[in-house]
């Protein structure tokens, strides 16, 4: 197993406000982590600084994603080395087809990693194929991003742009909140789908629910930006049944 | 961007002048209601400046613009001047010197007016209608005026082939087109109107349109851009019963453009639709202004501007939708969205609703600003660099109003003046 994530003493400000306070945390490849904790704890603001959103500054501290240090790269560079940040709000942009998106998408990596632009047969086959594996029918395809779409249409696409864009290192925000058990499951199916050796994951909850059917290996307890608990699934059991006050005020 | 007090002496003055020493060229009768437009014309100049429909168009520097010109030198000659770019299977009709002419044979419902200005000519409605209009550019285009276009289908009349209007000035040239559409009852028509202007060009278009119960119409104009020019158009659209209107306007940019369309719903269950697309650049300006008169019970409208504005460019928008007391179940929708891509772009916009009648479903909303810094977010994190994604949020943002244009042989042939645009 080969490192994929390194975060050494975080600790990020957003404006003047610190949110993520001495964090520390591995992520090795074949890994699937989950973050869970209360709302306001920073779970999503280390997941908008890992992709490099220009609000969340660093002021101390370093991750490393394969060998290199993030803040040396730009958002685009981080997407096209492998990072995928699944959005807790998915973006709509009206006007801007799905399909010209992800295959905008793929290219800019495609042309970053000196690879030839996908022909329009073979991204037309695979995008069949992975839409079908998210539950998303070929006509929201032509739609506007996110134009329209319910909260669980929102978010298989978010897995469907994964699927496509094939990251080193996913990172899903809450992809759970708001689905409903047969989307969740929808949804859990893909995330599986991305697994293997040489990828990881790092899965930002409120709820055991979605655990049950993606089995983390390890789940980290925020708190005030930075992790006071790691476990195994039975943590994350344990606080569906006991919430979080057990572990802040022992 | 507001209009500056100007000379009003000197340009009337130069007005005046004007049609006196071209006054030999034409009938009696049209040198008197030329008198009768420069007339209104005088009394109302100084009022309609300072209204919220003239008050951000730079209609000054064109009037300046206006008496600088020598109007004996304008040319006569088509000077090898053509687009192109034409749309298949269309009807070509070239508007040059002040003349419209055609190279093919006119269909029976197209008529040119020129050498028919008499007072028992059905062209006479026209000068009229323009004097009674009140509106500064309407006056001016009543005054300098030689030639009408106008387009008359019958009753039943469905007319497949399109209808493709272009302007094509000379250098310095000040024309005054004028287009009168007639729609008989269950008629239908689609008409584009081009623009190409030329360097120190004035064009000051009037279109003047009347739709018959149960007829359709699709009207399109397209503002090419260009350095040191101006352009006015002035749209004036009455609709009868179980009518049905889609207006599309794309202004790429002049010194100075600005648009002025009155649609009146006059007809139960008559609907309207009029789209905007803007995109001044450089030290440009584009100014547009729409009124809506929900003249009937059960009529609907929907306005739909939007502004691309860059550099040190400047844009308006005041639109207004008029519903009467006694006018019921009519439905108004009215939006203007404006992007802003520079510090020094500056945008105006006045959406406003007067109704009078609760039995009536109405909107409207503006918002302007510079391009949604978590949409740039969002595109990056999938990849996309930042000048893609900037250029992807300005194409979607084009693109949704571009994908109201009805036709796919007119929404391909907009969308190429305008990728050609945006590529320079």
């Amino acid at each position: 197993m080969t490192q994929i994530l390194l975060i050494k003493d975080l600790y990020v400000d957003v404006g003047n406000t610190s949110i993520v306070n001495g964090l520390n945390l591995e992520i090795k490849s074949g890994e699937t982590h989950a973050i869970m904790g209360p709302n306001g704890s920073g779970k999503s603001t280390l997941a908008k600084t890992i992709a490099g959103h220009p609000d969340y500054k660093i002021r101390s501290g370093a991750i490393t994603y394969m060998d290199q240090n993030l803040n040396d790269l730009s958002i685009e560079e981080r997407s096209n080395l492998g990072i995928f940040l699944g959005f807790q709000y998915p973006i709509e942009i009206p006007g801007l087809s799905n399909t010209a998106f992800l295959k905008a998408a793929i290219n800019a990596k495609r042309k970053y990693n000196d690879l030839d632009e996908l022909s329009a047969s073979d991204f037309l086959i695979d995008l069949k194929e992975k839409s079908r594996m998210v539950d998303i029918e070929q006509s929201f395809l032509s739609r506007g991003v996110n134009e329209g779409f319910s909260g669980g249409e929102k978010k298989r696409n978010e897995i469907l742009q994964m699927l496509m864009l094939e990251p080193v290192l996913s990172i899903l925000d809450e992809t759970d909140s708001g689905l409903d058990i047969d989307s969740m499951k929808v949804v859990a199916s893909g995330v599986n789908a991305f697994r293997n050796d040489d990828t990881a994951s790092l899965i930002i909850t409120h709820y055991e629910r979605l655990l049950n059917y993606i089995t983390p290996d390890y789940v980290h307890v925020f708190h005030n930006g930075a992790i006071i608990k790691t476990g195994d699934i039975q943590l994350a059991k344990d606080l569906e049944e006991r919430g979080y006050e057990w572990l802040i005020n022992p | 961007m507001a209009n500056q007090p100007i000379n009003q002496s000197d340009h009337i003055d130069g007005l005046h002048a004007f049609i006196e020493n071209d006054s030999h060229n034409h009938p009696e009768w049209i040198n008197h209601r030329r008198e009768s437009a420069f007339n209104h014309y005088k009394d109302i100049f100084d009022e309609q400046l300072r209204t919220p429909t003239w008050r951000n168009t730079k209609l000054n520097s064109m009037i300046d613009v206006f008496f600088e010109k020598d109007f004996s030198k304008q040319k006569t000659t088509l000077d090898n001047f053509k687009p192109d770019t034409y749309l298949d299977n269309s009807v070509r009709i070239y508007f040059h010197s002040g003349l419209f002419f055609t190279d093919e044979d006119l269909p029976t419902y197209i008529k040119f007016l020129q050498g028919q200005y008499s007072e028992e000519c059905p062209s006479l409605f026209m000068l009229e209608n323009y004097s009674e209009r009140q509106s500064i550019p309407c006056l001016l285009n009543n005054i300098i005026s030689k030639d009408a276009l106008l387009i008359e289908t019958a009753e039943n009349q469905h007319v497949e082939r399109l209808i493709h209007i272009i302007h094509m000035p000379h250098q310095n040239a000040n024309i005054a087109p004028r287009l009168k559409i007639d729609l008989s009852k269950n008629s239908s028509i689609k008409i584009i109107e081009e623009h190409l202007q030329s360097i120190g060009s004035i064009i000051n278009n009037c279109v003047d349109i009347k739709c018959e119960e149960n007829s359709s119409l699709q009207y399109y104009q397209v503002s090419h851009a260009q350095n040191d020019s101006h352009q006015i158009n002035n749209l004036n659209l009455e609709q009868m019963a179980d009518t049905d209107v889609n207006i599309f306007n794309l202004d790429l940019g002049a010194d100075s453009a600005s648009s002025l369309n009155h649609l009146k719903l006059n007809g139960e269950n008559s609907n309207v639709s009029c789209s905007t697309l803007f995109m001044p650049s450089n030290d440009r300006s584009s100014h547009h202004n729409v009124i809506i008169d929900h003249l009937s019970n059960k009529s609907s409208s929907s306005v739909n501007y939007r502004g691309v504005i860059n550099d040190h460019a400047a844009g308006s928008f005041f639109g207004k939708v008029r519903v009467e007391k006694e006018r019921e179940k009519t439905s108004a929708f009215m939006q203007n969205k404006n992007l802003l891509l520079s510090n020094d772009s500056r945008i105006s916009t006045v959406p406003v609703l007067e109704i009078y009648n609760d039995d009536t479903e109405c909107s409207h909303s503006a918002t302007s600003g510079s391009l949604d810094k978590e949409k740039l977010f969002y595109l990056k994190t999938r990849g996309i660099n930042e000048f893609d994604a900037k250029d992807f949020l300005i194409k979607s943002f084009i693109d949704e109003l571009i994908a109201q244009i009805k036709s796919r042989q007119l929404r391909e042939y907009v969308n190429k003046f305008i990728l050609d645009y945006r590529g320079n």
